[in-house]
């Protein structure tokens, strides 16, 4: 088969072997594309992710430190800060360091000691994690299998080249290397002179590993973009201890393994590159990772890349600064505590000597964000700590004003799809310590920036989380802006519609006993600012504006059958209620 | 011979007999109920299992990315390094 194509390709594709063996053989390697000897970089970048549930997302800020033989990781600041679900660690202060012989990783706040290991990293046993755990050392196996699967131009002078077909620009390949090597044993690439257009890696038992597509600017120097396809990976997680008992027919079957697919559907990534200059010469680097379900196409995971510079720092020095700038401060330590002392409702004492300390603090940061120096990780940490400690002093118009900056803040950075749940902190804290007014202009200003900045899908999702744990009347008002705004589809309409009714509802009938702390306040707020009377007919025009909606669909979806069913049990209590109102909760 | 012939006929004609009264079955008949109950107890394990590896598995998918922008800045500038995209 191969003699044969070889045999009709002819000139060209003899051309087109010694061109990838000269490629390989020579000293001075042409491939591209090809890493460049930049020298040390730092840069900031900004990852986000979305939770495969949808309700929530996570915004981290990190720096890097990179150089051939490093690099620095320092995580500054996570948005929402306080409500974290993507992650199974508090990712502020963690810090990450790799050399040619360790791997570091810490937290100074959470309680996370350093953890050093010795290069060459053991390989990942099974996986036994669950519930999830996932611990920040298990970061040293995820190292060792990317850099297992680097492939270098040295690595491919060694493997053996099968030509495998050929079109009119560009040739196929199989770069074929010894199972016990590495974890991926063939690679298929296409070449068109001295420029990778695809490559696909398949492991010893012929599976797909990965496939990169790649993309050039148009003079063919530069590369523009890759296009990756990781495949779902099936293999075996164990229980961490002990055995699961099942009984069929009597007989007791004991398991440990079990077979778990990764990443469900695949994962497919875009990788933007961007020609930056460092040093007065431009390179291509990474400005942008998009990684997306293969199914849905939903943004699973993103990273923006931004401010690179070379570094000039010593590969020791520039650990020391990567620790620091991790590494939560002394004032922000004493801040924190000081936050966890006065967290919950004692009714605003505070004592005299806690108090001038977060009265300085409070200068202190203050004079930090108005430097302006600050990365915008460091700029959102700082302005969060303004607004604990203004709770503490119970400046409220001090923390109106903070909290406003803070959510203009994580708008103006493009993080608005975290407003929602960043913003919220501060006004449970309000709603908790039963500080009506404070809550009251708390929650104009959010739902201000949330109705300008987040999609109503985005706000639904949270509307729905929210009322769920009983905090109806947040989610009501957050909603209700939206019923001012036009061109939404009628599906969305009906959907806003009906978990508004769901909203009110749970105002109305709030159960007396078995429910939380904060289902308990919502209904206390909510009555602070409405009469049960005006409730009741704010419920009644939420259930005529749902029923209109639900007459533009011309079809229900199922989940709108149960948003019908939901809306009839809500209307028809309210119809019993009404004719004997005094059966109402508040 | 024909003695012989007669020996074997009778010999498994015995053997079945046996068979028949004792009530044994042949293992080919056994085997795939056998299995059929391990692969319905195994679904049933994976099913009220699964979703709590998933969870770390979550986790570990989100946790590793991090990483991801210093192992592909670190192909770009490492010379004579293809750069490729690192397996998560």
């Amino acid at each position: 088969m191969i003699k044969k194509v070889a045999s009709n390709s002819g000139i060209a594709f003899v051309a087109a072997i010694y061109g990838l063996l000269k490629i390989c053989c020579s000293d001075t390697i042409a491939l591209e594309p090809c890493g460049k000897g930049v020298g040390p970089v730092e840069f900031d970048a900004v990852v986000e992710l979305n939770h495969p549930s949808g309700y929530f997302s996570s915004i981290l800020f990190l720096r890097y430190w990179v150089a051939p033989d490093y690099y620095h990781v320092a995580s500054v600041w996570v948005e929402p800060s306080e409500s974290d679900y993507c992650l199974p660690i508090y990712a502020p202060s963690l810090y990450i360091g790799s050399k040619l012989d360790s791997f570091v990783v810490g937290r100074s706040v959470g309680g996370s000691p350093e953890e050093s290991f010795v290069k060459p990293l053991s390989t990942r046993k099974q996986f036994r994690r669950m519930l999830g755990d996932y611990p920040a050392s298990d970061l040293r196996y995820a190292e060792e299998e990317a850099i297992k699967d680097r492939l270098t131009v040295k690595d491919i002078q060694p493997l053996r080249v099968v030509p495998v077909g050929k079109s009119s620009s560009a040739t196929t390949f199989l770069l074929v290397r010894a199972p016990e090597q590495q974890q991926v044993s063939v690679i298929s690439a296409v070449l068109a002179k001295s420029n990778l257009q695809s490559l696909q890696f398949h492991d010893g038992d012929g599976r797909l590993v990965k496939s990169i597509n790649y993309e050039y600017t148009f003079n063919s120097l530069l590369l523009k973009r890759e296009i990756v396809y990781l495949p779902e990976r099936q293999f075996i997680a164990a229980l961490p201890n002990g055995n699961v008992a099942v009984k069929v027919r009597g007989k007791e079957y004991n398991f440990n393994s079990f077979p778990v697919t990764h990443e469900i559907g695949g994962r497919c990534c875009t990788i933007d590159y961007d020609p930056t200059e460092i040093g007065a010469v431009a390179y291509s680097l990474p400005s942008r990772i998009v990684v997306r379900g293969d199914a849905d196409q939903r943004v699973i995971r993103s990273a923006v890349f931004k401010h690179f510079k070379r570094t000039t720092h010593s590969a020791s020095e520039v650990q020391d600064i990567a620790r620091q700038f991790a590494e939560f401060g002394s004032a922000e330590f004493v801040s924190r505590m000081l936050l966890s002392k006065y967290r919950k409702p004692n009714n605003g004492i505070v004592c005299e000597r806690d108090y001038g300390a977060a009265q300085a603090l409070r200068q202190d940061f203050m004079r930090g964000v108005r430097l302006g120096s600050l990365s915008i990780g460091e700029r959102l940490k700082k302005q969060k700590l303004i607004i604990d400690l203004n709770s503490i002093l119970g400046d409220e118009e001090a923390l109106q004003c903070a909290f406003e900056d803070y959510l203009n803040t994580l708008v103006e950075s493009g993080c608005s799809s975290v407003v929602p749940f960043s913003g919220y902190d501060a006004m449970e804290s309000a709603i908790m310590k039963r500080r009506w007014h404070l809550a009251d202009k708390l929650v104009d200003c959010w739902v201000g920036v949330v109705s300008k900045s987040v999609s109503l899908e985005a706000v639904v999702g949270f509307a729905k989380y929210e009322i769920a744990r009983g905090a109806g009347w947040t989610a009501f008002q957050l909603l209700n802006p939206f019923t001012s705004v036009g061109n939404i589809q009628p599906d969305a309409q009906f959907e806003r519609d009906v978990l508004m009714c769901c909203a009110l509802d749970n105002m109305i009938r709030a159960p007396k006993d078995g429910t939380s702390d904060m289902a308990r306040a919502q209904v206390d707020w909510c009555v602070s600012t409405v009469q049960a009377d005006s409730l009741g007919s704010l419920l009644v025009t939420c259930v005529e504006r749902a029923n209109e909606s639900m007459r533009k669909l011309k079809n229900l979806t199922e989940a709108e059958k149960a948003y019908r069913k939901q809306l009839e049990s809500i209307s028809h209590l309210e119809r019993r209620e009404s004719k004997n109102p005094k059966s109402r909760v508040p | 011979m024909k003695l012989k012939g007669r020996g074997v006929l009778a010999v498994l004609l015995i053997w079945s007999a046996v068979e028949s009264v004792t009530g044994r079955i042949s293992e080919d008949e056994v085997l795939p109920a056998r299995r059929a109950d391990s692969e319905l107890a195994e679904q049933i394990a994976v099913t009220y299992l699964g979703d709590n590896f998933a969870m770390s598995l979550v986790s570990k998918e989100f946790l590793d990315f991090l990483l991801t922008p210093a192992l592909m800045v670190q192909e770009s500038i490492s010379e004579n390094v293809i750069i490729t995209y690192p397996s998560e």
